[in-house]
């Protein structure tokens, strides 16, 4: 076996990283709060009929003139809400009223549309009326208990995003010992299999990224080994992080993993015919050591994202 | 109006009731989800008459397979029933607006 990539300096994101103040911000705010609150509201709306229309109703019409294609339609029709193709009909209905029929531009064409129903929207109030509806007693507890069900989710989502950029700024700041025999094996392996992939699933590996004249054999696997060198520098410090904590993927990790595997999925198994040994490649050996460590650097990568969010 | 909530069983019948209906098929830990959610929700609320339906695909593997979704967001658009067009990736209420009119006007 050849020498083992590794690094040689780890990016020290604990005094060199600067996660911007809204990243770091996880806590519900009045904001979120009156978005909650207006969207419930939107939930529980009541809608009427009304008589002449204004700009945030709904109008159903039905096309008398015009292409084909609305005559077997209803035509609904938002004013105010801008949209592509009705925008001259959204703008000409404002005022008119039920029974109307008015010309119009709808979807790049002319045609004739008869105003048959007006309907307006009326959000509910929010109240305590607004609470029950939502199975709490008061505006206060639908509030609480809105923020004890977001916070947490809105957290992990700050924690996710600030581990993503720790992981990004790990990769591309660290710096690192490549053993070229290494890279060679590990990427040339890996575009062998993309390569394999790629014409299984029907996609052409031949076709090149400029111009008109396809790769030959040769240059699709060169270009596909090229495009996988950035995920070997991954690969790198992902091992490297996970040996931070001891950890190294092994051939006994692996047939353990391949044994539970196969007594989880046994009817899968069964009814594609596969058998635990032909499971045991090089490929799927690589591909789970990959799993393996990509796991552990984002376990890592979480537990670091903690120091930055708003205490 | 509130958004539906569908799945294997009522899934037939919701789409037979509205000319109209458009259904985000989304999932747990999906971040593109998360986005378009609240977008959704508002265009539901906005937009009566149209049937606005979720759908989570990883816990209805009947319209999984039957729509063929294997990515999510994966939102389609329906006319009397019938699956006019889709598209995937989280979408901004403008984005949504667009496709909403692709819907009613095309």
């Amino acid at each position: 076996m050849g020498s083992t990539s590794t690094i040689k300096k780890l990016y020290d994101f604990s005094t060199q990283l600067d996660v911007p103040a809204e990243m770091r911000a996880w806590r519900v705010t009045e904001e979120d709060i009156s978005r909650y609150l207006i969207a419930v509201s939107g939930d529980h709306a009541s809608l009427k009929k009304v008589d002449a229309v204004a700009v945030g109703d709904t109008m159903k019409c039905s096309c008398v003139e015009g292409s084909e294609k609305y005559r077997s339609r209803t035509i609904l029709l938002y004013p105010g809400r801008k949209l592509v193709g009705a925008l001259s009909a959204e703008e000409a209905v404002v005022g008119l009223s039920e029974g109307t029929e008015f010309a119009t531009e709808l979807g790049g064409t002319l045609a004739t549309l008869r105003i048959n129903e007006i309907w307006r929207l009326t959000p509910m109030p929010v109240d305590d009326e607004l609470a029950k509806a939502e199975g709490a007693d008061t505006i206060q507890q639908l509030i609480e208990r809105y923020i004890a069900d977001y916070q947490p989710k809105k957290r992990l989502e700050c924690q996710k995003k600030i581990a993503a950029l720790i992981m990004r700024k790990l990769t591309s700041e660290s710096e690192y010992d490549i053993s070229t025999e290494e890279e060679i094996e590990w990427t040339t392996r890996r575009g062998k299999y993309i390569y394999n992939m790629m014409i299984a699933n029907g996609e052409d590996p031949h076709i090149p990224d400029e111009g008109f004249t396809l790769l030959s054999d040769e240059e699709a696997l060169a270009k596909l080994i090229e495009k996988n060198k950035p995920q070997f520098r991954r690969f790198v410090l992902e091992r490297y992080i996970a040996s931070l904590s001891g950890f190294h993927y092994t051939q006994e990790i692996f047939l353990r993993e391949v044994d539970e595997f196969c007594d989880q999925h046994s009817e899968e198994l069964k009814a594609t015919g596969k058998t635990k040994d032909d499971l045991i490649t090089d490929d799927s050996f690589s591909f789970s050591e990959e799993s393996a460590y990509s796991e552990r650097m984002r376990d890592y990568a979480m537990k670091a994202a903690e120091a930055f969010m708003e205490p | 109006m509130a958004l539906i909530i569908a799945d294997d069983k009522s899934f037939d019948k919701i789409l037979g009731e509205a000319e109209y209906t458009v259904v985000d098929f989304y999932g747990d830990n999906c971040g593109g989800c998360v986005y378009m959610e609240p977008y959704f929700r508002e265009a539901a609320n906005d937009m009566p008459f149209i049937q606005f339906v979720k759908v989570n695909a990883l816990e209805n593997p009947v319209l999984k397979e039957r729509f063929h979704i294997q990515a999510i967001p994966d939102v389609r658009y329906f006319r009397n029933g019938q699956e006019v067009y889709g598209e995937l990736g989280g979408m901004n209420r403008e984005e949504l607006n667009k496709r909403i009119a692709k819907l009613l006007y095309e």
